[in-house]
């Protein structure tokens, strides 16, 4: 009798296994495929950011989509929000996904930053995972009702989010921020699917909302490294034209003819002499 | 070795290393810095370049200068020093848009002017073309507040006049105190 029981709840174990085990679900944009499709990778020219500036926000665009489209502008209007009204900042708009190309590279970029007037694109990678773990109490789900009433799964989403902002013209990188989150809960098998695209979302939008600090953070080292040269490449021009960078330089055409004028006196001196 | 220009040689070969020793801004004009207690940095902004085009002109333009100006030390030092804290103190009190700084131009400026001086004592026609040229550039920078070579910084025509004055300064304590003016003074 015992030994029946004892096969009876091990295969029920083993059905429940089968049926509830573990799952995992992975979305992923990648901006080095969007930006550089086929490995190719443009030649950067040096960049002159011109203040105030007109910036794009955008996902970068993959496939399956891991963003939401209806979600896609609330979450970006976050970042938005967080640069309104900064001095440096003149327009910020949100571009749809649907006018980024998959593996569209700075030529589709340079289209959309045309049509928009935009200077710099700020694009929106995401890497979400979700895992769904059966835990002790999943072994009720056996009884049907259980698994409409007991929550014995176990949800973890991560999230991490990275705004590479860019240069159009120049195809210039600019600067990077990461965003993080991570959150977890319980949920019964049959309401898992919907609590996991509920927590995609909620794990978005804190990270996000970590991302907001971080980018603002990562402005100021920019604008810092810009101003003590270790940016060469890149030049701010205030609003009224003025480099960030003064200096006092001589032009090679002058510098020669000086040079031509004073090896002709005293050379020509010399050989008089 | 007596004529060797040494001064000059030092300052390039300074100049040159800073991208080496101190690139992250530490020498430059930084306006902040400056007010903060840096003050250094009044003398070694002109040091500090922001490119290697930008040094490179600078330093050969220097080098030339330097070597036809070069003659009496004392006085050359105290134009390079007096060019330097002047342009800077300069900047800093009346430019207070100009946030960062850095080029070896207005020491070249004004070894530019005391170098017409000296050529104009052999050719003045030389003398005149050089002066010209001064001008010339000065003009272009003020129309189009770029140079050719250094591009990405703002140029400031008015810290090339600021050496130019400067350096035929230095030309005329240099002739009021050559061993022949004081000659022809007590005469």
């Amino acid at each position: 009798m015992r030994l029946r029981l004892v096969l009876c709840l091990a295969a029920l174990v083993a059905l429940a296994g089968c049926v509830w085990g573990p799952r995992q679900r992975h979305y992923r944009s990648n901006l080095v495929d969007y930006l550089y499709p086929n490995g190719r990778h443009d030649k950067t020219r040096p960049s002159r950011l011109q203040l105030p500036l007109k910036i794009g926000l955008a996902f970068v665009p993959a496939a399956p989509a891991p963003v939401d489209p209806n979600a896609e502008e609330r979450l970006l209007a976050i970042v938005r929000k967080a640069f309104t009204g900064r001095p440096w900042v003149g327009e910020i708009h949100t571009i749809p996904s649907s006018y980024l190309e998959l593996h569209g590279g700075f030529d589709n970029l340079e289209q959309v930053a045309g049509l928009m007037d935009l200077d710099v694109i700020a694009l929106v990678s995401v890497d979400q995972i979700q895992y769904n773990d059966p835990t002790a109490l999943s072994l009720l789900y056996v009884t049907i009702v259980g698994e409409y009433v007991l929550p014995g799964d176990r949800n973890d989403t991560r999230t991490m989010i990275d705004v590479a902002v860019v240069d159009v013209r120049s195809h210039s990188f600019l600067l990077r921020a990461p965003g993080t989150s991570h959150i977890s809960g319980v949920s019964t098998p049959v309401a898992a699917e919907r609590r996991l695209r509920g927590k995609s979302d909620v794990g978005l939008q804190r990270a996000m909302v970590d991302l907001t600090g971080n980018l603002d953070r990562e402005v100021g080292t920019f604008k810092a490294s810009v101003a003590e040269g270790q940016r060469a490449d890149v030049d701010i021009v205030t609003k009224e034209g003025k480099s960030l960078r003064g200096g006092g330089a001589m032009d090679g055409p002058a510098t020669v003819m000086v040079l031509i004028i004073l090896a002709a006196v005293f050379l020509g001196r010399r050989k008089t002499a | 070795v007596k004529h060797f220009p040494w001064i000059t040689t030092s300052v390039a070969a300074a100049a040159a290393l800073v991208p080496f020793v101190a690139a992250d801004g530490v020498l430059q004009y930084d306006r902040t810095a400056i007010l903060r207690g840096e003050v250094w940095r009044l003398a070694t902004a002109h040091l500090a370049h922001w490119s290697s085009d930008h040094l490179f002109w600078d330093v050969v333009t220097f080098m030339a200068l330097g070597i036809v100006c070069e003659r009496r030390r004392l006085l050359f030092c105290g134009v390079l020093l007096a060019t330097a804290l002047i342009v800077s103190l300069l900047l800093l009190l009346t430019c207070p848009e100009v946030a960062l700084y850095r080029g070896l131009s207005a020491i070249d400026s004004a070894l530019w002017i005391w170098a017409a001086t000296i050529v104009a004592g052999r050719r003045l026609m030389a003398a005149s073309m050089l002066v010209a040229l001064f001008f010339g550039k000065v003009l272009v920078e003020l129309s189009t507040g770029s140079s050719v070579f250094a591009s990405g910084i703002t140029v400031l025509p008015s810290v090339h006049l600021v050496g130019a004055a400067i350096g035929f300064c230095g030309a005329v304590a240099g002739n009021y105190t050559s061993p022949r003016f004081v000659i022809l003074r007590g005469q």
